[in-house]
């Protein structure tokens, strides 16, 4: 548990920073600005190609440039960033044999000014290092944007014998509060936590004066909040500005790696069998399909307290960096539904055949009127929750939360209250006793299990003992569609293989 | 004049000064004196922290501190009515004993009272309430504890030990069952007045089924579906993301969601904007914050 000074001080940085200034240092960047003005020549240039076939280039050029903004380590210690250089190397020579002579011109360009950018040290890790060096590298830290950038900042201090403790994404991991942080990146790549729960008494970020973001970010609640934190904010420039002759206006400011999602198809509503659902980019190379209106996901939260690392998280609750937990090759909830009929032991077929019956005759009425004429039937009868109606038919969703709820709706259905609403509730009881001995199946996995490499590479695969639940897997959750796609039931939170996630981090 | 707001990690630590800490329990005593909501309304209140440790048991505890503490019948008045054989919770010789009222006699001219398997005197016995329902899994002997530094400050040393008999989850908290229950050890006092200072358990006695009496109840927030939350709680304390989703689906009268902004993802923070939009009409604090705030530099909060 977090000591009682560790806590004061804690809302004392929280104060003084709420009403102090937080700086940034905009470092002169050439080899990064040349990049910068290469990729974005090159997108102004794309603008009236197909982009479909200029995606995968554009990823990893934006990766690169990503990465440029993000590690502060000297070239030697960049190795692992010579696959990508390789990669886009590869994706300009290829799509300049069919480019017209404009185009041509400016894939050599991003390639030789990748080439160069990759080759040089940091002007960033320069300024970072003069930086701690003043501190004389006593009560400081270093927060990095990236797993990989962390890496690479750690194995630089080490052949330096430097001590000073590099973190990545936010403050959590270190107890105490320092005098001084230093993060690598534009403000808005941490998130408003770094700004609001600080565990230093000065925050600076530390990023190429190329990088065009500056704005320090804000939680949602800033604005209806009383007394919101709002520190000031100080520009300081570093180094001399490179000459860029004509750069281009400003294209596009993201900076973040983002998927690019596949055209949609028109949208259209679900048919009976489908549910609509949002694709989800995980780690290891997969991805789901994730639906909207389920209630919970098995998620995993390695910073918890052993033996409470495996809960139902809410749906909704699910964001990039997230770990979920799946089934390889299926879905956990049929094996769920199975093994708690299985539980109710001899009341367990009338339970299933009551499932069906009262949840057939719902689909049927969906079928016959449309969703929004039942939801709007069944709010009419006194039902709280009708917008779940269609969920209502999913073998997950056993019976609807409330009791009121469900009583109107077999009412509503024609069909007499018991022996459904007891079935009904005794296989949903089943269920969470089924859900439970699975949790703690997995809490067993998952404390015996090395969870530092889940949080380097995004994904872990656990061998379980246990019938029909034999491979596990954990997974970061990297990108998040914001398309919503009709999915056939069969295929919602089933993992398959994905690369769309390749170049993000 | 009272002193600052001291934390002790336990009865042997040194304390340490937590002038942070007086806002929220002010907060929760705050809260305490509303009046009662509309039927069909309740008052929501988001606060947040830049790191969630204590918060929820600093706010609750600033309301149980302060809700009124109801005087017990006269130990003459319930004698008169009670059933042999019934439930009942005692307070002797500064212990609480819960257990079946076996009878009441006048023995060699002294009254006396048994309960259990134990007779007691009647002019030892402070108090007797009926306490219909209880199991016998509860009945048990529990040394009651001296009103420490925080429960003298706010007047409330009077009532502590009838507030300790009482029987009620009238505040629930929600959040990492684990973490929330560890806090409980912890101990909140004043500065500069000589006594003791209670635990946050000692305080909010907490529901672990087996107390005789309990305070509160805390609930773990991942099982919104196994929960039962105790139909006479009017607070619900809810610490962090996945208790925050509880929102929806509560019915106390007062609901405070704890945010910490320390945690990388804003979840917690648009679950409350949406509840907000969706006809919440927006109160107020500012004015009552400050003066809550400047009160708990004083005595009391």
């Amino acid at each position: 548990m977090t000591g009682m000074s560790q806590i004061a001080d804690r809302y004392q940085a929280a104060e003084d920073l709420a009403r102090g200034i937080v700086e940034l240092h905009a470092v002169a960047d050439e080899a990064g600005a040349y990049l910068d003005v290469a990729l974005k020549r090159l997108i102004i240039q794309l603008r009236a190609e197909d982009p479909e076939i200029w995606q995968d280039l554009l990823m990893v050029a934006r990766q690169a440039r990503w990465r440029l903004a993000t590690n502060p380590a000297p070239a030697a210690f960049r190795s692992d960033d010579d696959e990508l250089l390789v990669a886009l190397l590869a994706a300009c020579r290829r799509r300049r044999l069919a480019a017209d002579e404009q185009t041509q011109l400016l894939l050599e360009d991003l390639a030789r000014r990748a080439e160069e950018a990759h080759a040089r040290d940091r002007p960033t890790g320069e300024v970072l290092l003069e930086s701690l060096r003043d501190l004389d590298y006593q009560a400081c830290v270093v927060i990095t944007a990236s797993g990989r950038a962390q890496n690479a900042t750690r194995s630089w201090f080490n052949d330096l014998g430097i001590s000073v403790p590099v973190i990545r994404g936010s403050f959590r991991e270190q107890a105490d509060v320092v005098e001084q942080a230093y993060a690598v990146g534009s403000p808005s790549l941490f998130g408003p936590s770094l700004l609001t729960a600080p565990r230093a008494n000065a925050l600076t970020y530390v990023l190429p004066s190329w990088v065009q973001d500056r704005s320090l970010p804000k939680s949602s609640l800033a604005d209806y909040a009383e007394g919101a934190i709002r520190p000031e904010r100080k520009i300081f420039k570093i180094g001399r500005e490179p000459l860029l002759d004509d750069p281009p206006a400003v294209v596009e400011v993201q900076l973040v790696p983002a998927p690019v999602w596949s055209r949609q198809a028109p949208p259209r509503p679900p048919r009976a069998d489908e549910v609509l659902a949002r694709k989800l980019l995980l780690g290891g190379g997969l991805a789901i399909m994730l639906d909207q209106d389920g209630e919970h996901i098995r998620s995993l939260y390695p910073r918890c307290p052993a033996g409470e690392r495996v809960e139902l998280a809410d749906v909704s609750a699910v964001t990039v960096g997230s770990y979920l937990v799946l089934r390889e090759g299926a879905t956990q909830s049929a094996m769920l539904y199975d093994w708690a009929i299985d539980l109710l032991g001899n009341r367990g077929p009338h339970a299933s055949r009551s499932q069906e019956e009262w949840k057939g005759a719902l689909q049927a009425q969906l079928d016959r009127l449309g969703t929004a004429a039942v939801v709007r039937a069944l709010a009419r009868a006194g039902v709280k929750r009708a917008d779940r109606a269609a969920a209502w038919t999913s073998v997950t969703m056993v019976r609807p939360q409330r009791d009121r709820d469900f009583e109107l709706l077999l009412e509503w259905l024609g069909l007499p209250i018991q022996p459904h609403f007891e079935l009904a509730t005794a296989l949903r009881r089943a269920r969470l006793q089924a859900s439970q001995d699975i949790r703690e199946i997995l809490e067993d996995a998952v404390s015996s299990a090395d969870l530092s490499e889940l949080e380097r590479d995004g994904f872990l695969r656990f061998e379980l003992d246990v019938l029909g639940f034999r491979s596990i897997i954990a997974t970061r959750v990297l990108a998040i569609s914001p398309n919503i796609e009709p999915t056939h039931h069969h295929d919602v939170r089933r993992p398959f293989e994905d690369w769309g996630a390749q170049w993000l981090e | 004049m009272a002193g600052r707001v001291v934390l002790l990690d336990d009865e042997r630590s040194a304390p340490v000064n937590a002038p942070w800490a007086g806002p929220l329990l002010a907060l929760g005593a705050r809260l305490a004196r509303q009046p009662q909501p509309d039927p069909e309304s309740r008052l929501v209140v988001a606060v947040t922290v830049p790191t969630r440790d204590l918060a929820a048991a600093l706010i609750a505890t600033g309301w149980t501190l302060t809700r009124p503490v109801t005087a017990p019948p006269a130990v003459e008045e319930v004698l008169e009515t009670l059933q042999p054989s019934s439930p009942v919770r005692m307070v002797a010789s500064r212990e609480l004993v819960a257990d079946r009222f076996v009878s009441y006699e006048v023995v060699g001219g002294r009254p006396r009272v048994r309960v259990g398997a134990s007779g007691w005197l009647l002019e030892k016995v402070d108090m007797l309430l009926p306490a219909p329902g209880l199991p016998a899994t509860r009945f048990r002997r529990t040394g009651l504890t001296l009103p420490g530094s925080l429960v003298t400050s706010v007047d409330r040393a009077r009532t502590w030990l009838v507030a300790q008999v009482a029987c009620g989850a009238d505040v629930v908290l929600v959040g990492t069952k684990s973490c929330l229950a560890a806090e409980m050890a912890v101990r909140p006092g004043r500065g500069n007045l000589g006594v003791g200072h209670n635990s946050f358990g000692e305080i909010l006695r907490p529901d672990d089924g087996s107390r005789s009496a309990w305070g509160s109840a805390i609930l773990p927030a991942a099982r919104f579906e196994e929960a039962v939350v105790p139909p006479e709680a009017r607070l619900a304390v809810l610490d962090g993301s996945s208790a925050i989703g509880w929102l929806n689906d509560l019915t106390t009268d007062f609901s405070v969601a704890i945010i910490d902004r320390s945690v990388a993802d804003d979840f917690a923070a648009e679950s409350i904007i949406q509840l907000r939009s969706m006809g919440g009409t927006p109160v107020s604090l500012y004015r009552a914050w400050v003066a809550a705030a400047d009160r708990c530099r004083g005595a009391g909060f």
